[in-house]
């Protein structure tokens, strides 16, 4: 295994130490903060690097560079290609009328690679890595990612180093390890970043109804509310089949509302627990989530299953809601009720609602640099530019994505510019998403919970919860 | 009765696309409105971003790559496709040999093994080789549903050529080349024309072997199409849009043969392949990829 | 020794391509099935492992279910009503001709955004019911997507099948049947008879050459039922597809293991169907 900061990493899910959340933690800040004072990580020595591109980067993470050199560099290699999820109309707008004059501007010119899904990006950079390209090799020099992918890259030695707090604009992040508040943008679903990656997109969880059919009043804060709802009303509610992102993110929240004690539970590994434990704690969500099941859209109604429609995606949801189909939808993005209503996407009476309360779970998604990138300087670059304040501001303004960056760091007249350019939220204020907001369980959770929703809820299992909870431990 | 029966399959094929006209039109359109509230001409000089059509054709939805893509590789394919492909089928067509059914079952595989199972080997198979998320690597995996079709099409076609014709015109003093020139290309072209009008068909057609072997890299029209479905649901404009970009290549398919063609393939023609009823079935079958 | 250079030359391209490009990803999906995949970091070969856990996997009988219902009512109707249009196809093709060719020159996407587009709940037809103050709401209209029984993704491949089993009828029908058939009026058949006696033996071939290949088609059909069936039932290349897609390469070998699976299945039932096409109408045919 090489040695630095990833073997330290690998360590932390010990147990049995009493109290091991605390100790991972610990253990962990020290090995990052040893790490940060050390050489530039070592790279995958298994890969075919360039050797001037290996100079140009062991300079830059020591800091020895200084970003005209950067920018230099950057003229040189000419172009950057960005890998990014490509669903959405709007910000591939915003990328070729923004970010690509932007970039010209500087003398790189920007490719930005439309993926289907994030995983393919990484799918590109796995396969350049089995063929042996590293350095200055590979196909992917950017990439927008987070959780799963991430940790993918991660596990693989494929993240390029330790550059966010090495960009200009890092001014603008909190990045001290050992401030708390920092830790949003130092972890990915629980992985550590360690500085390989910077942050871009600041999702929130949030749930909007169509005014016409559901006032925004009578619409559920919880999920004790929801199930009620559905009884009442029933065929007009459902959510996101897991694993897609968004429906782990509803079904998360039932369980942090259901298992009674917060999201502290489910910030550890879950590799550190029992699977009765783990059992206890995602029961009583599940046992809800059965329990509705007659009254979601295609259920039978009471004592029914009937034929339960969970839509595939967040856009699909959107469209049964715009469809009237449904009534109550949710997405990852507090302005995205406004854009939609602004887009034709939705209808003009949609309104944004505090759901579930005290479980709305906010995490981070980011830039991170492979390792087998050819046009390292490039990327860094674009990074930079994508990091800056007018950056997310126009970001912000034109196609609704909340700012990245910390606001703290920001002077009273940025603030109230960012305000000033801000969309709508449609009927609930900053104060109330924050005070609802949590963070996200730890990453080793999702494929559990998306494995026991496929046996407990899709499949209708007779097991034993339990089992089928333990089935699910060992499959992951 | 047939009269009716034919008006009946005439609307049920078209019909269905009059809405998705309509649909790529709306800006709101909401249950149960028939017609769009508001329409996309009406919405536009309001929009901060270019909405419906005019996202359409603005550079950031590459819709017009994704069709010169499209184009290129298919035309490219079936470049490649009748080089491997014709003389395969003449062989077929005119000779006799030991092995004959099984090279013909061969050639037929394709066909019967399921798109997605010879995606995923692709897949894999591309990454090993290098060639995957290249043009190249979709052009080679494009040639495999399109084999199978062409060999056996060009094969009837072959069929129909009549050798004696040419054994006479060799008796009479013409050369290879006066065959060729004068015989076999006039009669034979109209056929070949249309075995490759299908190929081109097929090739744009294809989308789970292009995703794979494509790796996201490669956008055709088929691939941004199938990227912006998904479950549930009414259907958005932009995406209505790109449903109709993606029917543009078998309109001009359907125009070309009607017009251009015709004479080899209306019915009469057509049951030429009648004697090999595999090969009737290929013609169709391989546009249903 | 000529002619058998001119065979052998012949085929020697399209056969080499088809081994090298067809036979290499046949086998490579193979050798993955089978856990040699070092590319994702899995080398257990070989082992039947994958294979295990995708026939006691509780979920692979639910997607057999599913993939039968879809594809074995979505080919008898097909032919069903391929038979019926190709009979009566026109001689000469006008705009009727034409337009019914439609569903066979667009792709299966494309088929796919109509579906959603009329059949979805708040679709056309729903749309249209409202109007006619038939449907109070979305929620009213029966379920032809997502629902119990995958109607929607049936109609999907029904309509784009119908051309295409109706070309290969009417490409059968020379004029010789036709006159044959005219004879047959004269001497008294009836409608029944006519069509047991003079066209069915003219086209049963066809008719099985095209449910076989239909057939072998929709048991493998991904984008379909993917993009239409919502529910919590998925098909075996629907399961194939959504492990290849898994955040987790670990689970690659077991996407080939289904995807084998799916592809013995379909040609299974293809044979099946050909030798059962064989043996019911041994008598007819030419």
């Amino acid at each position: 295994m090489p040695p630095g900061r990833h073997t330290c990493f690998r360590r932390t899910p010990t147990n049995g130490l009493g109290t091991p959340l605390r100790w991972g933690a610990l253990l962990l800040a020290a090995c990052a903060s040893a790490a940060l004072a050390l050489a530039p990580p070592p790279i995958r020595a298994d890969l075919d690097h360039d050797p001037a591109v290996i100079e140009f980067r062991d300079d830059f993470l020591a800091g020895d560079l200084a970003w005209d050199a950067v920018l230099e560099r950057a003229r040189t290699e000419g172009e950057v290609r960005w890998y990014h999820w490509g669903g959405s109309e709007d910000l591939n707008t915003w990328i070729e009328s923004v970010v690509v004059p932007e970039l010209a501007a500087l003398g790189v010119r920007v490719q930005s690679v439309r993926v289907p899904d994030t995983r393919d990006a990484v799918d590109v950079i796995l396969a350049d890595a089995a063929v042996g390209r590293g350095l200055g090799r590979g196909a992917v020099d950017l990439v927008w990612i987070n959780g799963d992918n991430f940790r993918a890259l991660d596990a693989n030695d494929l993240l390029f180093g330790p550059f966010a707090d090495l960009v200009p604009n890092a001014v603008y992040f909190n990045l001290d390890e050992s401030d708390p508040a920092a830790a949003v943008n130092l972890r990915d679903l629980g992985t550590p970043t360690l500085l390989r990656s910077i942050p871009w997109f600041a999702g929130q969880y949030v749930c909007y109804v169509d005014g016409v059919r559901l006032e925004p009043e009578d619409a559920p804060r919880t999920f004790v509310e929801l199930e009620a709802l559905a009884r009442e009303r029933p065929g007009r509610l459902t959510y996101v089949r897991p694993p897609n992102y968004i429906g782990t993110a509803f079904v998360q929240g039932a369980i942090v509302e259901g298992s009674g004690e917060g999201v502290t539970p489910f910030l550890r590994d879950v590799a550190t627990l029992e699977p009765a434990e783990v059992a206890r704690l995602l029961r009583p969500a599940f046992e809800r989530l059965r329990r509705i099941e007659p009254f979601l859209l295609g259920g039978g109604g009471d004592g029914a299953r009937g034929s339960p429609v969970y839509p595939p995606t967040a856009p699909a949801w959107e469209r049964l809601l715009a469809g009237g189909e449904v009534d109550m939808a949710c997405e990852d993005n507090i302005f995205h009720a406004s854009l939609g209503a602004e887009r034709g996407r939705l209808p003009g009476s949609v309104g944004t609602v505090i759901f579930p309360e005290g479980a709305m779970r906010v995490n981070k998604s980011f830039l991170a640099i492979p390792a087998t990138a050819s046009n390292p300087a490039a990327a860094l670059v674009l990074a930079n530019s994508l990091s800056s304040l007018e950056s997310h501001l126009s970001k912000l303004e034109l196609i609704g994505f909340p700012l990245a960056l910390d606001t703290d760091r920001l002077t009273a007249s940025q603030r109230s510019e960012v305000e000033r350019r801000s969309p709508d939220l449609r009927g609930v204020r900053y104060e109330d998403l924050a005070a609802n907001a949590v963070p996200d369980m730890h990453a080793s959770w999702v494929g559990v919970i998306d494995r026991v929703w496929e046996r407990w809820i899709a499949l209708a299992s007779d097991d034993e919860f339990v089992d089928v909870v333990a089935r699910a431990l060992v499959e992951r | 009765m047939n009269a009716g029966i034919r008006s009946l399959a005439a609307a049920l094929a078209a019909l269905p696309f009059a809405a998705l006209v309509i649909a790529s039109l709306a800006f709101r359109w909401t249950w149960p409105d028939l017609l769009p509230s508001t329409w996309w001409w009406e919405a536009r000089g309001e929009a901060r971003l270019p909405i419906g059509w005019d996202y359409v054709a603005s550079p950031a939805a590459r819709a017009w790559v994704g069709l010169a893509t499209t184009a290129t590789i298919a035309g490219a394919v079936t470049v490649v496709g009748l080089a491997i492909a014709w003389p395969a089928a003449r062989v077929l067509a005119h000779e006799r040999f030991r092995g004959k059914a099984v090279v013909e079952t061969l050639l037929l595989a394709p066909l019967l093994v399921p798109e997605l199972a010879i995606a995923l080997g692709l897949a894999t198979v591309a990454v090993q080789v290098g060639v995957a998320g290249s043009w190249w690597g979709v052009l080679l995996a494009h040639v495999v549903p399109v084999l199978p079709y062409l060999v056996r099409t060009l094969a009837a076609v072959e069929v129909g050529f009549d050798r004696d014709l040419a054994d006479a015109a060799r008796v009479h003093g013409a050369s290879a080349w006066d065959v060729l020139r004068y015989l076999r290309l006039p009669l034979l072209a109209p056929g070949v024309a249309a075995s490759a009008l299908f190929a081109f068909l097929v090739s744009a057609h294809v989308v789970v072997v292009t995703v794979l072997v494509g790796q996201g890299r490669v956008e055709t029209t088929a691939t941004q199409l199938f990227a912006r479905l998904g479950g549930g649901g009414a259907l958005d404009p932009i995406t209505a849009a790109f449903a109709l970009l993606m029917t543009l290549p078998g309109l001009v398919a359907l125009v070309i043969l009607q017009r251009v063609l015709r004479s080899q393939t209306d019915v009469a023609a057509v049951s030429r392949l009648a004697r090999d009823p595999g090969a009737g079935a290929d013609r169709t079958r391989t546009l249903t990829p | 020794m000529k002619r058998r250079a001119r065979v052998v030359l012949g085929l020697a391209p399209a056969l080499a391509t088809l081994a090298l490009v067809f036979g290499s990803a046949l086998f490579g999906s193979l050798l993955q099935s089978l856990g040699h995949a070092p590319h994702v970091g899995i080398e257990e070969f070989p082992t039947l492992r994958h294979y295990r856990d995708v026939f006691t996997d509780p979920a692979t009988p639910v997607a057999l279910a599913r993939t039968l219902l879809t594809a074995l009512p979505a080919t008898l109707i097909g032919s069903i009503l391929g038979v019926a249009v190709g009979l009566a196809w026109p001689a000469r093709r006008g705009l009727a001709g034409a337009l019914a060719q439609l569903p066979l020159l667009v792709p299966y996407v494309v088929a796919v955004a109509l579906a959603t587009l009329w059949l979805a709940p708040s679709g056309v037809v729903s749309r249209t019911l409202a109007a006619s103050g038939l449907l109070e709401s979305p929620q009213a209209f029966p379920r032809i997507l997502d629902g119990a029984a995958p109607w929607g993704v049936i109609a999907t491949l029904v309509w784009k099948q119908i051309p295409f089993t109706a070309l290969l009828v009417a490409s059968l029908r020379s004029g010789a049947d036709r006159l044959l058939d005219d004879v047959a009026v004269v001497f008294g058949a009836s409608r029944f008879q006519r069509f047991r006696y003079v066209t069915w033996p003219s086209i049963w071939p066809a008719v099985v050459a095209g449910a076989v290949i239909t057939l072998a088609y929709n048991l493998g059909a991904l984008e379909v039922p993917l993009l239409l069936d919502g529910g919590t039932r998925d098909t075996l290349a629907v399961r194939a597809w959504r492990a290849y897609a898994d955040a987790d390469v670990a689970r690659r070998p077991e996407a080939m293991a289904f995807a084998w699976s799916m592809t013995a299945l379909a040609l299974l039932a293809a044979a099946a169907l050909l030798a059962l096409g064989r043996r019911v109408f041994p008598g007819d045919g030419r």
